[in-house]
């Protein structure tokens, strides 16, 4: 067995598909993310609204208390609730080029009787096709909208009881009454999208690595190279042999995976909550599971080669990787979808029950999501072994 | 002709091949443009309030917080979630819920208490998902909401929780009139074409590498080569029959590319020119002869299978990216987007994005299309012959020429 697993290791490590396949692959994916996701990176603090309050030069500074003018004042205040960016122009005209030109997502006007008026741009633009101006017109329209909602209140309130307003100061105080918003965080780490993103590449990543895994195996059986003839009929039992060629397929896969992980830490930045020591156990056990998948495929009792084989796993990790939500936000859309109607589909797919390994390490505050997901891990890859097992040991070979 | 068959039946005995990178890269470019779709639809009313992604977490169960909860479901999408710890944690994480607000027990009794004395009023306890942004938006939102109700107890002490809530709900409702402006690049039907063609400068280009390079090199393994040159069959026959077996793959692809492209994104093309939509979709099919002729080089050099595939799959990832397949280019770094003058699926992107951002078909827009898919074919032409003279100095180099 000792012999089968560094016969195993060093064939693998000088195989071109291994290196191109688990270990160059994760680091080229992991760069093109790197990349994409560069100018897309939050700091989880809200992105004050740009907009412009369109105010006459010559016109006295209307900042009354109670007024519009002091209220988007008051939410253009630097500091942790700042909700506007707020700029002040002299005329709509001024405001509409900067509309235009994507500058302002809005702008203010305000009437003679101290009512606003609030022009917005368009929802969606080439440089905000992810909607992020739909939301800032929304808060914009929700600013303006408070002004007309307290004028409504004091009306509601004089149609019922008229003397309710007897007292002006009283009134202002009532109107004046703002809700502050504390915010919490409920999850371990906060919530951040683009995580996501890098723990899917990894849940392929990972069904990547299971190619070491199936050529370590296929490499042992008779019908696909007369290497494996030969160590057919030798003195060492088929099972011994499988264990040697599957331990050395899951060396191979860990250190690849180990290193893919060591890049989107060090490099890319990707957080992991900072239970890296965690994340490296569930690497370890994600390429057992990995290694189990090629093993088994590796085992199977095809006519067909290796390329054929190569393409079963290829094939199923870029469909399995759909339904971790590999491919935008429209997959990760389904993937959350399919999770929430169908979970047992979260602990069947591969790709998805890695992903969700390293999401539940990131995001719950308890360990006990992490631990029930890496026990699946070790379920999957123990069943898959066996039924490897159970294929690789006696197969018929009277096509040969 | 048994040539052209044989490459044929080649390419149609790798289906994997085929469905994954043919069939199954296509499709994945719908999902690419999926939500695109939405937004779009959203602009066709005028302004239209973004409905962030709500839940409430509900521990008081009195009229107020009942009133807030129905108001959230009116004014936001209510997102039904568990109040326990897992559940909380997985809809803020998942992106199912953009904003929590939690109404902590006594909710009601607190804020009218303090309104009507005139304390500070409890702050709204809220966690944000995701899209930091869209919880910013609702958690204003009911804020605003607790606000005019602390308003409407403090100016009427007498009334009861039910009335408080009444109130709040009556003034809430009115909203601010909202004009709307066209934005300079808004986002249009075309684009969700331009989008998918963008994004098929990856499928096209792996999978003609791949299956046209398995194709190509099944024809020079070594054995059927010395087969094939003692043959009657003269090498330029051969080639011939090996060129044309790709050509049909070529426009299979594309014309597979483009019955995608017209059944996700034909709904979001009324208004455009169908002249144009014809141009844009016919850009792809020069830009399908650069993947051929790099299959071509790949095959000359001798590659292997897995070569060819790990070859494909990794150069077209890396050269669509290049042209803005996964990001726009605008989001990346200057020297990103100076390399990407270099890749051929920049070029193509640019030929179709200036196509359909056009508002009809002039001399001058034909030129500049010229341009753009000139620059593409010179790629093809340039891979194509490095392909020949890599060829023909490896065979001379072993003997074989």
């Amino acid at each position: 067995m000792g012999t089968s697993f560094l016969v195993s290791v060093k064939s693998l490590v000088r195989t071109p598909s291994v290196i191109v396949w688990v270990l160059a692959f994760p680091l080229i994916m992991s760069a093109i993310f790197l990349f994409m996701f560069s100018g897309m990176r939050t700091d989880g603090a809200v992105d004050p609204v740009p907009v412009a309050l369109v105010a006459p030069v010559d016109e006295k500074d209307d900042a009354s208390a109670g007024s519009f003018t002091q209220v988007v004042k008051a939410l253009a205040e630097p500091g942790e609730d700042q909700l506007l960016d707020l700029r002040r122009v002299g005329t709509a005209d001024e405001a509409e080029v900067l509309l235009a030109s994507g500058e302002i997502d809005g702008y203010f006007e305000i009437a003679s009787d101290g009512a606003p008026a609030l022009t917005v741009g368009s929802a969606y633009t080439l440089a905000s096709a992810d909607g992020a101006s739909a939301v800032n017109r929304t808060i914009l329209e929700t600013v303006a909208s408070s002004y007309v909602q307290s004028r409504a209140l004091l009306e509601e309130v004089a149609r019922r009881d008229p003397a309710a307003l007897a007292d002006p100061a009283a009134v202002t105080d009532a109107l004046g009454i703002q809700v502050a918003v504390e915010r919490v965080q409920i999850t371990h780490a906060r919530p951040e999208e683009i995580v996501r993103y890098y723990y899917a590449l990894l849940g392929m990543s990972t069904l990547m690595a299971s190619q070491a895994g199936m050529l370590a195996v296929a490499y042992a059986q008779p019908g696909v190279s007369a290497l494996g003839a030969r160590r057919a009929v030798s003195g060492t039992s088929r099972l011994r042999q499988l264990a040697g060629c599957a331990l050395g397929a899951w060396a191979v896969s860990t250190v690849a995976l180990t290193l893919a992980f060591a890049f989107l830490r060090l490099v890319a930045g990707v957080d992991f909550g900072g239970r890296e020591g965690l994340a490296l156990v569930a690497v370890a056990v994600c390429a057992l599971l990995a290694t189990a998948l090629g093993a088994c495929v590796g085992a199977l009792p095809l006519s067909a080669g290796i390329s054929a084989r190569s393409g079963i796993l290829t094939a199923l990790t870029c469909v399995l990787s759909l339904f971790a939500g590999l491919y935008g936000t429209a997959a990760m859309e389904l993937a959350d979808n399919l999770a929430h109607t169908l979970p047992w589909t979260s602990w069947v797919n591969p790709t998805k029950l890695v992903c969700d390994t390293f999401y539940a390490l990131y995001y719950y505050t308890s360990l006990a999501p992490f631990a029930a997901r890496l026990a699946a891990c070790v379920a999957g890859a123990l069943a898959l072994l066996a039924v490897a097992g159970a294929i690789f040991r006696r197969q018929s070979y009277e096509h040969l | 002709m048994s040539t052209f068959r044989t490459a044929l039946r080649v390419v149609a005995g790798h289906p994997i091949y085929l469905a994954l990178y043919v069939v199954f890269l296509s499709l994945m470019g719908v999902f690419v443009v999926g939500d695109m779709g939405v937004a779009i639809s959203g602009e066709k009313g005028g302004y239209a309030a973004y409905e962030a992604r709500v839940a409430v977490v509900d521990r008081d169960g009195t009229a107020l917080s009942d009133a807030l909860a129905a108001w959230v479901s009116d004014a936001f999408e209510l997102v039904d979630v568990a109040d326990e710890p897992l559940a909380l944690q997985d809809g803020v994480a998942t992106g199912q819920v953009d904003c929590l607000v939690v109404l902590p027990e006594g909710f009601e009794r607190e804020l009218l208490e303090a309104a009507r004395a005139g304390d500070e009023v409890p702050a709204l306890e809220v966690a944000y998902g995701q899209d930091v942004q869209a919880g910013a938006l609702a958690a204003q939102a009911a804020s605003r909401w607790v606000s005019l109700a602390a308003g409407a107890a403090a100016l009427e002490p007498a009334a009861s929780a039910t009335e408080v809530a009444h109130l709040a709900q009556a003034s809430v409702a009115e909203r601010a009139e909202v004009d709307v402006r066209e934005s300079e690049g808004a986002l249009g039907g075309a684009d969700r074409l331009a989008t998918y063609l963008n994004f098929s400068t990856y499928s096209v280009m792996s999978s003609i590498v791949v299956v046209a390079g398995v194709s190509l090199a099944a024809f020079q393994r070594p054995e059927l080569r010395r087969r094939t040159a003692a043959g009657p069959v003269s090498p330029a026959c051969l080639s011939a029959g090996q060129v044309a077996a790709c050509l049909v793959l070529v426009v299979a692809v594309w014309a597979w590319t483009c019955a995608v492209a017209l059944a996700s994104c034909g709904g979001a093309l009324a208004g455009t020119d169908p002249a144009l939509v014809a141009c844009a979709l016919g850009s792809v099919l020069p830009f399908a002869l650069v993947p051929l002729a790099l299959a071509f080089l790949l095959a000359q050099l001798g590659l292997s299978e897995d070569a060819v595939n790990a070859c494909g799959n990794i150069g077209a990832m890396m050269l669509s990216f290049l042209g803005g397949a996964w990001v726009p280019l605008s989001m990346l770094p200057d020297v990103v987007q100076m390399a990407a003058r270099l890749s051929p699926s920049y070029w193509v992107s640019q030929a179709v994005a200036t196509v359909l951002h056009a508002e009809a078909l002039t001399p001058e827009l034909a030129a500049e299309l010229g341009t753009n898919l000139g620059i593409v074919l010179l790629f093809a032409v340039t891979l194509f012959a490095v392909g020949l003279a890599l060829g023909r100095a490896r065979r001379r180099v072993a003997g074989a020429a």
